[in-house]
């Protein structure tokens, strides 16, 4: 039992037939070798499979592949263009926001969307949305430095 | 050797549908075999991980209107599957019942908030989840939709059905929520002692009198409870006569659960200490 369906996956489209039962984190993994979405907790808590749908963070582990139809996809090995990093990808690297790097792509996905929703979150705001996250290493002082730069970084290239 | 419980591995082969109406809906659902409904999915996903097999997923997000928010004097009605998202940013509810939307921007996680429905929270039955007690306290009403038409039902008599919903022991669908003169409805609620208790008070306001309490615990018991009692009260008095309301609405309560997070004692304990920290933010945000 399977569903025709296709989607745009970091500017590619892709026109595929996925097992009903198929989850959208192993589609990435799986047949589109996208592996930078990781599975951590399988269950939508851990934010390490976070990726966008259609500019919203999601969690790829409990979403069906179906559910992604017509849907504008972006992975972290999307979010770079031109061998130039992402603003929140260099603010992560700069402020040392990553230790084993397990949780890292989730959340410098979910920063991004922060980010393109509300372009100066304050602390709070930031510690809200980085509650979707779990850091094992607990570095969560470098992550929250890396958001702060990043919202920097992105009002620099605004202005 | 390691035997995994749960995994997205073992979500077992099933045939999809998505249905264009209503009545489309309810006739896959009570067509022979098993089945379950697809909101969100993070639950039913979830559930599925743990082995259970079913014949049909019947998606809900080709039936127009399920997701619709609309307000009016006399009613707010809240589709089931309207996001939780939608329901922090709908500027309908933000209009009449902006303690809602108020309440729902810390549901969940931002992830959780974009794909969760209020329907879905509700039918999962998970004693943790807040959309039940939310809406026993908002008094709300539970619009059922089965072949034989919509009924309105209040959501008290849904909460004892809940958990049978994914095994496919119901044959009508939940396609939205009311909430009756939303403007007069207030909500108020303290999860901080979360997972012991969550602790959701309503109250009905006319003229700036209180004319009705009601009052709900999650997490303190398999299905969250409600208790309601009539007032007519100013509503600047609540802080003051505080102390008593809450001992009375708590002696209200059945006895919670003993378990691993919190003894019955503490629960019923912190449901008076939270319910009078309720009634004086109430009583100073009329």
């Amino acid at each position: 039992m399977s569903t025709q369906l296709s989607f745009r996956v970091n500017g590619t489209m892709h026109c595929l037939t996925v097992a009903n039962e198929l989850t959208l984190a192993d589609l990435l993994r799986d047949q589109l070798s996208l592996t930078g979405c990781k599975v951590g907790c399988d269950q939508a808590v851990c934010g390490a499979c976070t990726v966008l749908v259609d500019g919203r963070p999601v969690a790829a582990c409990a979403t069906f592949a179906f559910m992604a139809e017509a849907a504008d996809i972006v992975t972290i090995e999307g979010l770079s263009s031109t061998g130039r990093l992402d603003p929140v990808q260099q603010a992560f690297l700069e402020a040392g926001a990553i230790q084993c790097g397990y949780c890292t792509a989730g959340m410098v996905l979910s920063v991004h969307a922060l980010l393109r929703r509300c372009s100066d979150p304050d602390d709070a705001t930031i510690r809200a949305w980085l509650e979707a996250h779990v850091c094992r290493c607990t570095g969560y002082a470098a992550i929250l430095d890396a958001v702060r730069l990043a919202a920097r970084y992105l009002h620099q290239e605004a202005a | 050797m390691l035997v995994a419980l749960r995994s997205r591995r073992q979500i077992a082969p099933f045939a999809m549908h998505r249905p264009t109406t209503l009545a489309e809906a309810i006739e896959l659902r009570q067509a022979p075999g098993t089945s379950a409904f697809l909101a969100g999915g993070i639950d039913l996903i979830d559930w599925l991980k743990h082995g259970h097999a079913i014949d049909r997923v019947i998606r809900l997000d080709g039936v127009p209107g399920l997701a619709d928010i609309a307000a009016g004097p006399n009613l707010l009605r809240i589709g089931a599957m309207a996001t939780h998202a939608a329901i922090a940013d709908s500027a309908a509810i933000r209009s009449v019942l902006p303690d809602l939307a108020a309440v729902w921007q810390g549901i969940a996680n931002p992830r959780v908030r974009v794909a969760g429905t209020l329907g879905g929270n509700v039918m999962a039955g998970h004693r943790d989840y807040d959309g039940l007690p939310a809406l026993l306290a908002l008094g709300a009403l539970a619009e059922l939709a089965a072949a034989a038409g919509t009924t309105l039902v209040p959501i008290a008599e849904l909460a004892g059905a809940v958990p049978a919903a994914f095994a496919g022991g119901t044959s009508s669908l939940v396609a939205g929520f009311g909430i009756a003169d939303p403007a007069a409805q207030r909500l108020h609620c303290d999860r901080s002692l979360r997972p012991a208790l969550t602790v959701w008070l309503g109250l009905t306001v006319a003229a700036e009198r209180v004319t009705a309490l009601r009052l709900a615990i999650g997490m303190a018991y398999p299905v969250p409870v409600c208790v309601a009692r009539p007032l007519d009260m100013d509503i600047a008095k609540l802080g003051r006569e505080s102390a008593c309301l809450a001992r009375a609405l708590a002696e209200l309560v059945p006895q919670p659960v003993s378990d691993g997070r919190a003894t019955a004692s503490y629960r019923r304990r912190m449901v008076e200490v939270v319910t009078r920290r309720l009634l004086i933010r109430a009583g100073g945000t009329a």
